[in-house]
């Protein structure tokens, strides 16, 4: 039950792989950037999924990819020519063969009667019959249609009989429906076998639960003399006949593993698996010329039965016949016609490189790097403090454990990261759906697909990234109408790309559209309580004010129509992240947004200080510096505000026992570390003293609890107890409420 | 139904090992360290033992090592359910008689299947 | 084991008693991950009295609630003789700080009896019955509705 469940759960990771390639394809395609390789690709992204698909009973997937497959084998054998119309159906195919996926996973519905209306749009391309008739109109014209088009209908008889042995070999692949065999299995116990408790009896007796067991003795019986009750001198040979799938005998005999020797021979299924590599490795290799030796049909599959078979014959025992039936003649024409590289290599290649780990395992280890970086870090520390005077060779060996331990975290971050084309990829379909509903026509352009990001981080990605594309359609791009009338093309364009700047990656969502109205936005923001009517504001100042909390209205609030959803939420979204938000407007011609992020979520450089007992860390990259303060550069604005005089500006003082709500105390005012932010400017915040530099491991406070305002994460420091992470523009906000615009003024004078 | 002697000091543990197996219709007998069981082990002749490995007084290992000699000739199958991964006592406990390593925390599904296969 | 009993011990569930003040309290077993002597507490801004703070659980960070405040009392005076008692809510864990554990009991559903409806101290539903046990009350707690697990980001 759990391994079926184990199971589908990687089908679904491979489907989700499958997609991406489709997308990925189905792009080139729509660019006119295509050849043969590509539809063959496009074709094997759909046929994978539809045979695992099969294997799992997922119908309504298998139905729908199964006349989807045939319009993908039909243009890559010419059989249907790509053209932009078509290519829309397949944009559409995609998505719906993503939603049926989603479904099948149990975490959306998808609309029936859309998927039933493409399958006989799909069906009509190739002049198949789709299996349900979903109304009058579609259904019953377009047969009559297809039936008219001889040349198409040519192509038919071939894939039917394709199809079946396709889905024959990703089952057996997937080592799924054990059949009932008969497995050998060979058992040698050891000297202490019966001594530590094991009775071959039982053992018998309790795998006659899986089947009916015949026992033979191996070995010769020892002399009577000799014999020994609690001594096993012989070994068995269990013939179990069953069904029960290979991973449960497994288990059955691992605890009799640690005093005999077990040996498992799953004959039959080891040879089906061979079959059915060979067969799929066949039908690939097939895959790109079937149809069309298929029109040479009468005279080919004679003498190409024959080569294949010496081709296939040092490979694999011979084959049942009709198992064989399905590889030679396109075996024999691929060989004949194209010496194209064979399209089944790419994939195992990459099979062979990729090993799939679960996350869980990587985090392990990511924690347990974690802690070695702390302990080093006190070991280092209290070195440090003793007198080592003259021990060199101590404080080298430090050393070079500071560097490994650093590269060796280095390492583990690296098996971490990945592309974010992930996300990126699914973007253009966000795109294509909000096109349709809101009439609007847009191209979707990315770069930067290939910047590694901390999987983490990615996860993270895709909620505002869509909310930013959501809002660059809605409000950005204008209607085609509008945008010949301002001398735009109709097809607007959105950029997406990633690129690396630093130890942080930035992502941008540029489009061409009407920009951020300035005027409008100053308008609602009033109304909406968010600035007052007086104030003044720079075109930057109010630029951000769609990230504001209080701007966009509760126009309530689905994620399914995708309104409602403010640029607040993005940013606080972002911010949760350790990232920040930024954009640029050119009304009229465009507005660019920029989402800054760590590369990491999992550590941070950062600097210790205390507050009265409790101990926190500032992200060592916002330090500017720290400065003891004399009394006269204090000085408290009306409404409690206090500000200190640092290089002739005033600076914000942030007291974190106020700012925090701390039981703790100052014990002095005496020292403040200035920091910068990206948001609010420099900002003084008053510490009692510096607790020194080190790397710190990141840990949630959101994985049990929930996030803290004021507080971005949170650490184990040497001692084991736990240090908050400041997030120190949520503390600007915290300690001193929002301050005006005229501030600085107010202080000249 | 077997008789099964859950030996821990962790009382939760104890608990719910013996929860998961008593529900599934066995009969559990406690034991809060190897010293204990050892002396149990003779008055209630279990069909099958799960011991933890760390204890305080007598140790998983120790316990099963003596229960081996005092009870030899008896194919007892005692399960060791432990957190611990090192080889050094997984080799000591395939010395002293152990006829299974299992790891925390439990499966509960594994522990009566294997209480049904072995005992 | 006689069929009754086995049904019986079938529907019966465990519980984890433990004391604050003169009070005992009820955790299922089974949500119980460890127990813990009490150790210092990390404060965290802003959040409610009873929110002691947060400890390092073998590399987690995990919220302890004080458990007295959090039914109206005073914050308990935390010594080493207090206890933090590790429980999952959901799929997190959280920490309840009470006096001391007692006992582990075994309660079968006909033993439950409801909370009389003038019982105003509590939040409603924040205790899934009462249990008397040699002459005493023990309150079983509902650990999700005492300590609600805060809704993920937007969803």
């Amino acid at each position: 039950m759990d391994e079926m469940e184990e199971f589908l759960g990687v089908f679904f990771q491979e489907c989700e792989e499958r997609l991406g390639e489709l997308q990925d394809t189905l792009a080139l395609m729509v660019d006119g950037e295509w050849d043969a390789e590509t539809l063959n690709a496009a074709f094997r992204a759909v046929h994978s999924v539809k045979g695992g698909a099969g294997a799992f009973g997922l119908d309504d997937l298998v139905e729908f990819t199964h006349i989807f497959e045939n319009v993908m084998d039909a243009l890559r054998s010419n059989t249907l020519e790509l053209d932009d119309k078509i290519c829309n159906v397949l944009l559409r195919s995609s998505d719906m063969m993503a939603s049926l996926i989603e479904a099948a996973q149990g975490n959306a519905n998808f609309s029936r009667e859309a998927c039933d209306r493409l399958m006989v749009e799909l069906a009509s391309l190739v002049g198949m019959e789709a299996p349900r008739n979903p109304d009058a109109d579609g259904g019953a014209s377009e047969p009559e249609k297809a039936a008219s088009e001889p040349e198409k209908a040519a192509a038919e008889p071939e894939t039917p009989a394709a199809a079946p042995a396709a889905a024959a070999a990703d089952e057996i692949s997937l080592e799924d429906l054990p059949e009932e065999r008969s497995v050998e299995i060979l058992i040698s116990p050891g000297p202490d076998f019966i001594r530590s408790g094991h009775d071959p009896l039982r053992l018998i007796r309790a795998l006659r639960k899986h089947g009916s067991v015949q026992v033979e003795a191996i070995g010769d019986y020892p002399p009577l003399a000799d014999h020994d009750a609690l001594e096993c001198a012989l070994s068995w040979r269990l013939t179990l006949e069953t069904d029960v799938d290979p991973v449960e005998i497994e288990t059955f005999f691992v605890v009799y593993q640690m005093t005999a020797e077990v040996e498992i021979r799953e004959p039959e299924v080891e040879a089906a698996t061979e079959e059915a590599q060979t067969e799929a490795a066949a039908q690939t290799k097939a895959a790109p010329t079937e149809v069309a030796s298929a029109e040479a049909a009468p005279s080919a599959p004679q003498p190409a039965a024959t080569e294949a078979e010496r081709a296939d014959a040092p490979a694999s025992d011979p084959e049942p016949a009709s198992t064989a039936k399905a590889a030679p003649a396109p075996a024999a024409a691929q060989k004949a016609k194209e010496p194209r590289e064979p399209a089944g290599s790419a994939h195992q290649q990459k099979v062979a490189k990729a090993l799939r780990v679960e996350l869980s395992r990587i985090d392990r280890l990511v924690n347990m790097v974690g802690e070695i970086v702390i302990t080093q870090a006190v070991l280092a520390q209290n070195l440090s403090e003793m007198d080592l005077a003259g021990n060199i060779e101590v404080s080298h060996a430090v050393e070079a454990l500071s560097r490994q331990t650093r590269e060796l975290q280095e390492s583990v971050m690296a098996i971490r990261a990945q592309p974010v084309k992930s996300v990126f990829s699914r973007m253009p379909r966000v795109v294509r759906d909000l096109c349709a509903s809101l009439d609007k026509e847009v191209k979707m352009d990315l770069s930067g697909e290939h910047v590694e990001v901390d999987t983490t981080v990615i996860e993270e990605l895709s909620e505002p990234l869509t909310h930013m594309l959501r809002n660059s359609m809605d409000h950005g791009i204008e209607t085609p109408d509008k945008r010949e009338a301002a001398g735009k093309p109709r097809q607007g364009t959105i950029h997406l790309g990633a690129e690396h700047r630093g130890e942080r990656v930035q992502i941008v969502i540029e489009d061409d559209g009407a920009g951020i109205n300035r005027k409008k936005v100053l308008e609602k923001a009033v109304k909406n309580g968010v600035v007052s009517p007086d104030a003044t504001l720079s075109d930057e100042e109010i630029d951000m004010l769609i990230f504001h909390p209080g701007f966009s209205t509760a126009d309530a609030v689905t994620n399914v129509s995708g309104r409602g959803v403010g640029m607040d939420v993005v940013k606080k979204k972002v911010q949760a992240l350790g990232g920040r938000v930024s954009v640029q407007n050119t009304p009229g011609k465009g507005a660019k947004f920029s989402i800054t992020l760590p590369l990491t979520l999992a550590v941070l450089d950062g600097m210790t200080i205390g507050v009265g007992e409790e101990r926190f860390i500032l992200p060592l990259g916002s330090v500017v510096e720290a400065v003891k303060i004399d009394k006269s550069n204090l000085d408290t604005l009306p409404g409690e505000v206090r500000v200190l005089r640092y290089r002739g500006d005033w600076l914000p003082l942030i007291n974190l026992q106020s700012a925090l709500n701390l039981d703790t105390a100052y014990a002095k005012e005496e020292l403040v570390v200035v920091v910068e932010t990206e948001t609010e400017g420099r900002v003084a915040i008053l510490v009692d003293e510096l607790l020194g530099q080190r790397q710190v491991v990141l840990k949630s406070l959101e994985a049990n609890f929930k996030r803290i305002e004021g507080v971005s994460g949170a650490t184990i420091l040497g001692d084991g107890r736990v240090a908050l992470i400041l997030d120190i523009p949520a503390l600007q906000n915290l300690s001193a409420g929002h301050m005006g615009g005229g501030f600085q003024m107010e202080m000249a004078s | 139904m077997k008789r099964v002697l859950a030996v821990d000091d962790t009382i939760t543990f104890r608990i719910m090992l013996s929860d998961c197996l008593r529900k599934a219709g066995h009969e559990v007998i406690e034991a809060e360290n190897g010293k204990q069981a050892l002396d149990k082990l003779l008055a209630e002749q279990p069909d099958i033992v799960i011991t933890d490995l760390n204890m305080p007084v007598m140790d998983g290992l120790d316990f099963i090592e003596a229960a081996r000699k005092e009870h030899a000739g008896r194919a007892l199958p005692m399960l060791l359910l432990t957190t611990e991964v090192a080889d050094h006592l997984k080799k000591r406990a395939r010395e002293v008689g152990a006829t299974g390593w299992l790891t925390k925390p439990f499966d509960p599904a594994q522990i009566l299947r294997l209480v049904d296969q072995l005992a | 084991m006689s069929d009754e009993a086995k049904a019986e011990a079938y529907d019966s569930k465990q519980y984890v008693t433990f004391q604050v003040g003169d009070r005992l309290y009820g955790v299922e077993i089974v949500l119980v991950r460890e127990i813990k002597q009490w150790t210092p507490t990390t404060a965290l801004p802003n959040q409610p009295h009873y929110t002691r703070g947060v400890l390092n659980l073998r590399g987690t960070i995990v919220p302890v609630h004080d458990l007295r405040a959090r039914f109206g009392g005073a914050l308990t005076e935390a010594t080493e003789n207090h206890v933090v008692v590790i429980a999952s809510i959901e799929d997190q864990s959280v920490g309840i700080l009470v006096d001391a554990v007692s006992d582990i009991i075994t309660v079968s559903p006909d033993d439950v009896r409801s909370i009389p409806s003038s019982a105003r101290e509590m939040d409603l539903g924040s205790i899934s019955g009462l249990v008397s046990q040699d002459d005493e009350m023990i309150a079983l707690l509902e650990l999700p509705r005492l300590f609600p697990v805060e809704q993920a980001f937007a969803a």
